[in-house]
């Protein structure tokens, strides 16, 4: 027990569990960008849930040792160039996912994704900044 | 080296520490990776059989006795080079005799039956024609063809065109019933292409499955929907489905027609039109078998065995069946099979013209 308190106070274990997400992150961009063209290429092999239960779970460790730490993760503000990038990345991603569809019903799901993605950033934005300024 | 968080300051003993340690992960993921892109492009393909489910999620057959011993079979559509076979047997049952061997064949299922040792004729049919009429006898009863393409399907019928309509049609013609095309003729809609299964069609799933069977388009008969109509419409037609009753094989070693019907081979004559709607196989594939030897794991009752298929694997055939040599009625609990790819070109290939396949079938 007591190693386990040390090994979470040590600030390497913050740093390679942050190394980890952004491995795991890589993964996950890796998969979204091979499912959106061909679906079912690496899901047949990794599971999304899977996926994603790891990435929460990293999430969870960098949080607990960041917060026994008192390491506080500075927030970067987005560049406007990375912002469009990113936008445009997902309404390619939308619109491949609904090429089956008819195009309307694609072009609405594109503007749905679209408001749910910008509600959800504001969301953790706001939950980030009042946590960083508490 | 790319540092996402460098406001977390580290002395000297622990950069050197964390450096090593990030060496370590990047060199584990690049390593698991590479590892992945190959089971991506070369992948590995695992069968399983529970004996305590019984259910469409066993991709090994519940085994079954064969003259040789105990056998299962596995279908599948890619080229393996390598298989590897882990069996668990349940408890309180008998060991495995030692050195018990595992041989494996390579063909269509159908195929693989047992060869009808006593004289065949039920693939003849008695046809009759009159005014561009046809009839089927089926046992001394008369039935209606629905059209003259399904009077072609059947191949083998000893027509006999009457000067008259056949007495039954001229007092009775309206209830006179109405048969179909020949069983394991191909007939298409716009669509699809069926397969039929006495009085069912079966839809074919996709065109892969189609030449997986060993279906040849050039048999394929264009349909209309009257027709089509007199066949109910039956589950789709996939790579784990067996031929149907009336399947032809032609091999290409022995120049031999056989006739698949009621789970047994049937020898009948060879002629030029059964050549042409028969599927190519080879006589030699339901002799030759690559074996390997039985070994017993540190697990209790398990037993394991490693092969390569480069004997056999390239005869047609969608299915491996798997024998217990000299084991007749092993009770199996678990079974797993895994079939692997060699890393060449060919099989690079393969798997190249799979995802184009994908592909196109998801973008049309």
């Amino acid at each position: 027990m007591y190693q386990i308190k040390k090994l979470i106070k040590n600030p390497i274990t913050y740093k390679i569990l942050s190394d980890i997400f952004l491995i795991l992150l890589s993964i996950i961009i890796f998969f979204l960008i091979s499912e959106t063209i061909l679906p079912g290429l690496i899901s047949f092999y990794i599971s999304p849930l899977t996926l994603f239960f790891y990435a929460f779970s990293i999430i969870l460790l960098i949080s607990l040792t960041a917060q026994k730490q008192n390491i506080y993760t500075p927030i970067i503000k987005q560049k406007k160039r990375t912002r469009m990038i990113v936008s445009f990345l997902f309404i390619i991603f939308v619109l491949i996912a609904g090429s089956k569809y008819s195009y309307l019903f694609d072009i609405i799901i594109v503007l749905f994704s679209i408001i749910i993605f910008f509600l959800i950033n504001t969301l953790f934005l706001e939950i980030l900044h009042t946590k960083h300024t508490e | 080296m790319f540092d996402i968080t460098n406001y977390v300051q580290l002395n000297n003993i622990q950069k050197i520490q964390y450096n090593l340690i990030r060496s370590f992960l990047f060199c584990i993921f690049f390593i698991i990776f590479i590892l992945f892109i190959k089971e991506i492009i070369f992948p590995t393909q695992i069968f399983n059989f529970k004996n305590s489910i019984h259910s469409l999620a066993n991709t090994i057959s519940t085994p079954y006795e064969s003259n040789d011993g105990t056998s299962f079979h596995i279908f599948t559509q890619g080229d393996y080079n390598k298989a590897e076979l882990t069996i668990t047997l349940p408890k309180n049952s008998p060991k495995l005799p030692q050195n018990t061997t595992l041989l494996i064949k390579k063909s269509y299922l159908a195929f693989l039956s047992p060869i009808n040792s006593k004289k065949y004729n039920r693939y003849k049919v008695k046809t009759y024609e009159f005014n561009d009429t046809q009839y089927l006898n089926k046992q001394n009863e008369l039935y209606k063809f629905i059209s003259k393409k399904a009077f072609e399907s059947y191949l083998f019928k000893n027509n006999i065109i009457l000067p008259n309509a056949p007495q039954n049609t001229l007092t009775n013609n309206s209830s006179l019933d109405i048969t179909g095309f020949a069983p394991a003729t191909l007939i298409s809609s716009k669509s699809s292409i069926y397969v039929i299964d006495g009085n069912e069609k079966h839809p074919i799933q996709d065109e892969r499955t189609f030449l997986t069977l060993g279906y040849n388009f050039d048999n394929v008969l264009k349909t209309n929907s009257e027709e089509r109509s007199i066949h109910k419409n039956a589950k789709l037609f996939t790579v784990r489905s067996s031929h149907p009753p009336g399947t032809l094989f032609y091999t290409t070693d022995s120049n031999k027609i056989f006739i698949f019907d009621n789970n047994l081979l049937n020898k009948i004559p060879l002629t030029a039109k059964a050549k042409q709607h028969a599927i190519i196989v080879t006589e030699t594939s339901r002799t030759t078998t690559t074996h390997c030897t039985l070994k017993k794991t540190i697990i209790p009752r398990q037993y394991k065995c490693k092969v390569s298929l480069n004997n056999i694997s390239t005869f047609p055939g969608n299915t491996y069946q798997f024998i217990l040599k000299d084991a007749p009625n092993t009770q199996i609990q678990n079974s797993k099979i895994k079939l692997f790819t060699t890393l060449n070109k060919k099989s690079l290939q393969s798997r190249i013209e799979a995802i184009k396949r994908k592909f196109n079938t998801n973008y049309n």
